[in-house]
C-alpha cells in the first residue's frame, strides 16, 4: 500500500515539477503568493520534524503553484494521508517501544524468580547434603554394630570347633587304650599256650601230640572262636567307641544346646532387641527412602537448574545480541539517515518516504545509462571529429592552394589591369596628340590663309615644323615601341594574332584548371588508398620476420587442427570398434586401425590418383599426337595408310588407291603377318602368289603393288594430260 | 653559453630513431594489451614518457620485437623504412583484422648523415609521443570487438635496395576488405616525422 502511495505521490510530484520547470522563471514568485492562502493552514500543520527534514526543493513542491483546485486538493488529501500514515507509524513505533520495555521487564522479572528459584534449590541441597552425611554416619555405626556381632558368632563357633577337635583327642586316646588292651590280651593268650606245652611236653611229648594236635586243632578252633568273640568283643568295643561317641555328641549336644540356649537367651535378648531395631532400620529405611527422593528431587533440580543456567546463557546471549542488533540498527538508522541525506541531495525533487534503494538504482540506473549514451556518444563524437579534421586537413590543402590560384590570377588580372592602364593612357594621349595636331594644322591653314607670306611667323613655323617632327618621332617610337602598341593601332594582324593569343591562354587556362581539379583528385584517391594500405609496388619491399607471431600462430593451429583430427579419427574408430564389440586391446586395434585407413593418406592417395590420371590423360594425348604423326609419316613415307584394328588386324589403304575400299587386310597371327581375303586382293592374285607365293616378301608385295598402282594412275593422268593436249591441239 | 643551450635543445638522429623505436615498441605493446591479443595477466605496467604504459612481459614477443626493432632502427638511421605495418589477423583462417600502419617520413636534410641535428625540444616530443599513446588507447572505445583467437604480424615497407637478412623473408602485403580507417594524431621528432593509421574491418 505505502509503496503503490509513494508512487502515487512521486507522480503527482513529477507533474508538479514539469509544470514547475515550465513556468518557474516566469511566474514562481507570483504563484507562491497566490498559492500561500490555500497551502498554508497545511504548511503549518506540517510537524517540525518534517520541515527540518524537507529539502528546500521539497518544500517548494510542497508550496509550488498548483494550476487547479482538484490538484491542490489531491494533494492535501495526500498529504492528510501521509500524515495519518506517519502518526500510525509512530504509534507503531511507540506500541513496539512499549512491548519491547515490557518484554524486558518480563524477563527480567522472569530471571529474577529463576535465580530466587535457584538460590532455593541451592539451599534445599545443601540442607539435603547434610542429611545425607547424617545418614551415612549412622549407617557406618550401624554397620560397626552387625561386624561386631559377626565377630562374636565367629568367635562362638572357634570355641565349639575347639571342643569338637578336644572330644576327636580323647576319642583317639581311648581307641588306643583298646589297642593296647587287645594286645595285653594276645600276651595273656600267648602266656596260655606256652604253660600248656611245658605241662603236656614232659610227661606225654610222643603221646600228646595228637592230642595236642587236637588240642591243637581244638585251641585253633577255639582261638577261631576267640577270635570271633574277639571280634564280636571289637565290634561291642565299637559299638562302645560308638555309644562312647554318642554319649560324647550328646555331650557335645547338650553343651551345644548349653551354649545354643545361651546363644538362644542371647539372641532373645537381641530379639528383643530386634523389634526396636526393626522399627529402627524401617525408619531409617523410610529415611533412606525419602533421602533416596530428595536426591532424586535435588538431581531433578540440578538438572532443571542445568538447564535454566544453559538457558541463562542463552538468554544472556541472546541479550548480547539484542544489545548488538540494537547498536547495529542505531548504526544502520543513522546510515540510512545519511543514505536519505545523500539520496535527497542527489535526487531532485523527492520526498523523505520516497528515498527508497530502489529509488536510488532506479536513479543511479539512469545515471548509467546516460553515462553509457554520454560515452557512445563521445566515442561517436570522437570519431566524427576525426573525420571532421581529416576534411579540414583535405578542405585547408584546397583552399591554400585556390587561395594560391587566386593570388596568381590576381596577378595576372593585375598585370592585364596594368597593360590595359597603359594603353589607355596611351590611346589617351595619341588622340590627345592628334587633336592637337589637327588643331594645329587648322590653325596652320587659318594663317597661312589669312596672313599669307609672313616673314615674322617664319621662326614660328620652323618652331612648330620642329615640334612636328618631334611629335613625329614620337610617333614612330610610340609605333616601334611594343609596349606602347595600342588596340587602336591599325594593324588587324597584331589584333587576330593578339585574339588567338588571348583565346589560347584562356583555353590553357581552363585546362590548367582542369588538370589542377584532376591532380587533386588524384592526390585525394592518392591518400585515401595509402590510408587503405595501397603503396608503391615498384618502388617498396614489404619485409618481415621469419619467426613472427602471426605464422608461429598459424602453424600451431594447424598443428593443433590436424592432432585434433587424427584425435577424431581415432575416437571414430574407438566408436566403431566398440559398437563391434571389440573389448580387448581396444587402442592396439584402433591404431592399427587408424594408421590402415587414415583419412589423410585417403586423400594423399586420391591426390596421387588424380595426378596419375592428368598424367594418363597427357600421356594419352601425346601418345595419340606422336601416333597421328608416326601414321602420317608412314603414310607419306611408305604410300601405306595403316589402320590397327581388333583381333591383331591391320588394314592397309594405298595412297594411289583408287577406292577406299581397295584395301588390304593382315592379321598377325603369333609372329607372322597373313594376308586375308578382300575383294581387292582377289583383283591382285597374281602378284600375290608371285611375291607371297614365291618370294614369301610382304613388303616387296606392297611395294610392287605401290608401283603397279602408281603406274596405273599416272598413266591415267598421262592419259587424261594427252587427251588434253589433243583436244586443245 | 650559446652552444651549450643548443646542445641540450637538439636532438640527433640516433635520438630520434630511438624515441621512434620506443613510440613502436609501446604503442605496439598497448595495441597487444588494449586489443586483447594476448592475456591482461602476462602485462606489466611500466612508466614511459610519463604515462603508465602496459608492457607485455611474455618472452616471446619481447624475442620477436626486440630484434625487429633493433633491425629497424638501422634501416631507419638509413632512411630505407617507409612504414611499418602491424598486422593482426585471424588465427584459424588468416582473415586480416586490423592493420595499424605507422607511416614514417624523414624531415630535415635528405641525406641520411648521421651528425644531422634536429631542434626540436625533448619535452615537447614526448608530449607529442604521449598524446598519441594516449590516442591508441582510447581507440579501443570505438574499435569492433576481436572475438577470435588472434596474432600479429609486423611487416616493414623498404626501399627496394634494402638488403635482406637472413631471418627475413618478403612477404606479400595484407589488406583487409571492407575497411575503415581512422588517422590518429601524428608526432615529429623534426627529424622523423611519425604517422599512425588504424585501419580495421568494418562491421556491416
Amino acid at each position: 500500500m505505502n509503496k503503490s502511495k509513494d508512487n502515487d505521490q512521486t507522480f503527482v510530484i513529477k507533474i508538479l515539477d514539469d509544470l514547475r520547470s515550465n513556468n518557474r522563471s516566469k511566474s514562481m514568485q507570483m504563484h507562491y503568493d497566490t498559492s500561500m492562502g490555500l497551502t498554508s493552514n497545511d504548511s503549518l500543520l506540517l510537524s517540525n520534524k518534517r520541515r527540518r527534514s524537507c529539502s528546500p526543493d521539497l518544500q517548494e513542491s510542497i508550496l509550488t503553484p498548483v494550476t487547479s483546485p482538484w490538484e491542490s486538493r489531491h494533494i492535501k488529501q495526500e498529504l492528510i494521508n501521509a500524515r495519518a500514515e506517519i502518526a500510525s507509524l509512530q504509534e507503531r513505533n511507540k506500541n513496539l517501544f512499549n512491548l519491547k520495555r515490557e518484554s524486558d521487564l518480563i524477563f527480567e522479572k522472569e530471571k529474577s524468580a529463576l535465580e530466587f528459584n535457584v538460590n532455593k534449590a541451592k539451599l534445599t541441597i545443601d540442607q539435603l547434603d547434610t542429611k545425607l552425611k547424617e545418614v551415612r554416619s549412622e549407617k557406618l555405626n550401624l554397620k560397626e554394630e552387625n561386624d561386631n556381632l559377626l565377630k562374636k558368632i565367629e568367635s562362638i563357633v572357634e570355641d565349639n570347633q575347639h571342643r569338637i577337635s578336644s572330644l576327636d583327642k580323647e576319642n583317639k586316646n581311648l581307641e588306643d587304650k583298646l589297642a593296647s588292651v587287645t594286645l595285653e590280651l594276645t600276651k595273656y593268650q600267648n602266656d596260655i599256650a606256652s604253660r600248656n606245652c611245658t605241662e603236656y611236653e614232659l610227661n606225654e611229648l610222643k603221646k600228646t601230640l595228637r592230642s595236642n594236635e587236637k588240642y591243637i586243632e581244638e585251641l585253633t578252633s577255639n582261638l577261631r572262636k576267640k577270635q570271633i568273640e574277639i571280634n564280636l568283643l571289637e565290634n561291642d568295643q565299637v559299638k562302645i567307641n560308638t555309644a562312647n561317641q554318642r554319649i560324647k555328641c550328646l555331650e557335645n549336644e547338650l553343651a551345644s544346646l548349653q551354649e545354643s540356649s545361651m546363644v538362644v537367651n542371647a539372641q532373645r535378648e537381641k530379639l528383643k532387641r530386634f523389634n526396636s531395631m526393626e522399627n529402627e532400620l524401617i525408619s531409617l529405611r523410610e529415611e533412606v527412602a525419602t533421602y533416596r527422593n530428595d536426591v532424586k528431587q535435588t538431581e531433578i533440580l540440578e538438572n532443571k537448574v542445568a538447564t535454566l543456567e544453559s538457558k541463562l546463557n542463552k538468554y544472556e546471549l541472546i541479550e548480547t545480541e539484542a544489545m548488538q542488533l540494537r547498536s547495529n540498527l542505531a548504526v544502520s538508522e543513522d546510515r540510512l539517515k545519511k543514505w536519505v541525506d545523500v539520496c535527497l541531495g542527489i535526487c531532485e525533487n523527492i520526498t523523505e518516504s520516497q528515498c527508497y534503494p530502489e529509488y536510488l538504482r532506479y536513479y543511479v540506473d539512469n545515471i548509467k545509462k546516460k553515462d553509457l549514451n554520454l560515452v557512445n556518444e563521445k566515442g561517436e563524437l570522437h570519431s566524427s571529429i576525426a573525420r571532421l579534421e581529416l576534411k579540414v586537413g583535405q578542405l585547408e590543402n584546397e583552399l591554400s592552394k585556390a587561395k594560391e590560384q587566386i593570388a596568381v590570377a590576381t596577378n595576372n588580372n593585375n598585370k592585364m589591369e596594368m597593360t590595359i592602364k597603359r594603353i589607355k593612357k596611351q590611346l589617351y594621349m595619341i588622340t590627345w596628340e592628334r587633336n592637337d595636331l589637327r588643331d594645329l594644322i587648322d590653325s596652320f591653314q587659318k594663317e597661312v590663309t589669312i596672313v599669307g607670306n609672313m616673314n615674322g611667323e617664319d621662326t614660328k613655323m620652323e618652331v612648330l615644323e620642329k615640334a612636328i617632327s618631334g611629335y613625329k618621332t614620337r610617333m614612330t617610337q610610340i609605333e616601334t615601341d611594343p609596349s606602347l602598341y595600342a588596340p587602336t593601332d591599325n594593324d588587324k594582324r597584331w589584333i587576330e594574332e593578339k585574339n588567338k593569343l588571348l583565346k589560347e591562354k584562356e583555353e590553357l587556362v581552363v585546362k590548367c584548371k582542369q588538370l589542377e581539379e584532376k591532380c587533386i583528385e588524384f592526390k585525394d584517391q592518392i591518400d585515401h588508398r595509402a590510408l587503405k594500405g595501397d603503396f608503391n609496388l615498384r618502388e617498396t619491399k614489404i619485409l618481415h620476420f621469419k619467426m613472427n607471431p602471426a605464422s608461429e600462430g598459424f602453424t600451431h593451429h594447424q598443428n593443433e587442427l590436424a592432432k585434433a583430427k587424427q584425435e577424431i579419427e581415432k575416437l571414430k574408430e574407438r566408436i566403431k570398434a566398440m559398437q563391434e564389440g571389440i573389448s580387448m586391446n581396444l587402442t592396439q586395434v584402433v591404431d592399427t586401425r587408424v594408421e590402415t585407413n587414415s583419412s589423410q593418406e585417403v586423400e594423399v592417395l586420391r591426390e596421387k590418383l588424380k595426378s596419375q590420371e592428368i598424367q594418363n590423360q597427357r600421356l594419352r594425348e601425346v601418345f595419340k599426337k606422336s601416333s597421328q604423326e608416326f601414321r602420317e609419316s608412314v603414310y607419306t613415307l611408305l604410300g601405306y595408310k595403316v589402320d590397327g584394328l581388333q583381333n591383331n588386324m591391320y588394314r592397309l589403304t594405298s595412297q594411289f588407291a583408287f577406292h577406299e575400299e581397295d584395301n588390304l587386310m593382315f592379321q598377325l597371327n603369333e609372329g607372322s603377318m597373313h594376308l586375308l581375303e578382300t575383294s581387292f586382293s582377289k583383283t591382285i592374285e597374281e602378284m600375290i602368289n608371285l611375291h607371297l607365293g614365291q618370294q614369301r616378301s610382304i613388303p616387296v608385295l606392297l611395294s610392287s603393288l605401290t608401283i603397279d598402282l602408281f603406274n596405273k594412275q599416272s598413266m591415267i593422268m598421262t592419259a587424261d594430260s594427252t587427251r588434253l593436249e589433243s583436244v586443245t591441239n | 653559453m650559446a652552444t651549450k643551450q643548443q646542445s641540450q635543445n637538439a636532438i640527433t638522429l640516433k635520438g630520434s630513431a630511438k624515441l621512434v623505436m620506443d613510440y613502436l615498441n609501446f604503442g605496439i605493446n598497448s595495441i597487444l594489451f588494449q586489443r586483447g591479443i594476448y592475456p591482461p595477466e602476462s602485462f606489466k605496467t611500466e612508466e614511459h614518457f610519463g604515462l603508465s604504459i602496459l608492457v607485455s612481459t611474455d618472452e616471446k614477443i619481447q624475442q620477436f620485437l626486440t630484434p625487429v626493432l633493433s633491425q629497424m632502427k638501422d634501416w631507419l638511421l638509413e632512411q630505407k623504412i617507409q612504414k611499418l605495418s602491424m598486422v593482426v589477423s585471424n588465427v584459424t583462417n588468416k582473415e586480416v583484422m586490423e592493420r595499424w600502419d605507422f607511416k614514417v617520413q624523414y624531415e630535415g636534410s635528405n641525406d641520411s648523415n648521421p651528425d644531422s641535428i634536429g631542434n626540436k625540444e625533448l619535452s615537447t616530443i614526448q608530449k607529442e609521443i604521449r598524446d598519441v599513446l594516449r590516442q591508441i588507447c582510447s581507440t579501443v572505445s570505438f574499435l569492433p570487438l576481436l572475438d577470435c583467437p588472434c596474432a600479429f604480424d609486423l611487416q616493414i615497407y623498404t626501399k627496394p635496395d634494402v638488403e635482406v637478412p637472413q631471418e627475413w623473408a618478403e612477404t606479400a602485403p595484407s589488406y583487409i576488405a571492407n575497411s575503415q580507417e581512422l588517422q590518429l594524431r601524428s608526432f615529429s621528432t623534426s627529424l622523423h616525422r611519425m604517422d599512425t593509421v588504424v585501419s580495421y574491418k568494418a562491421d556491416f
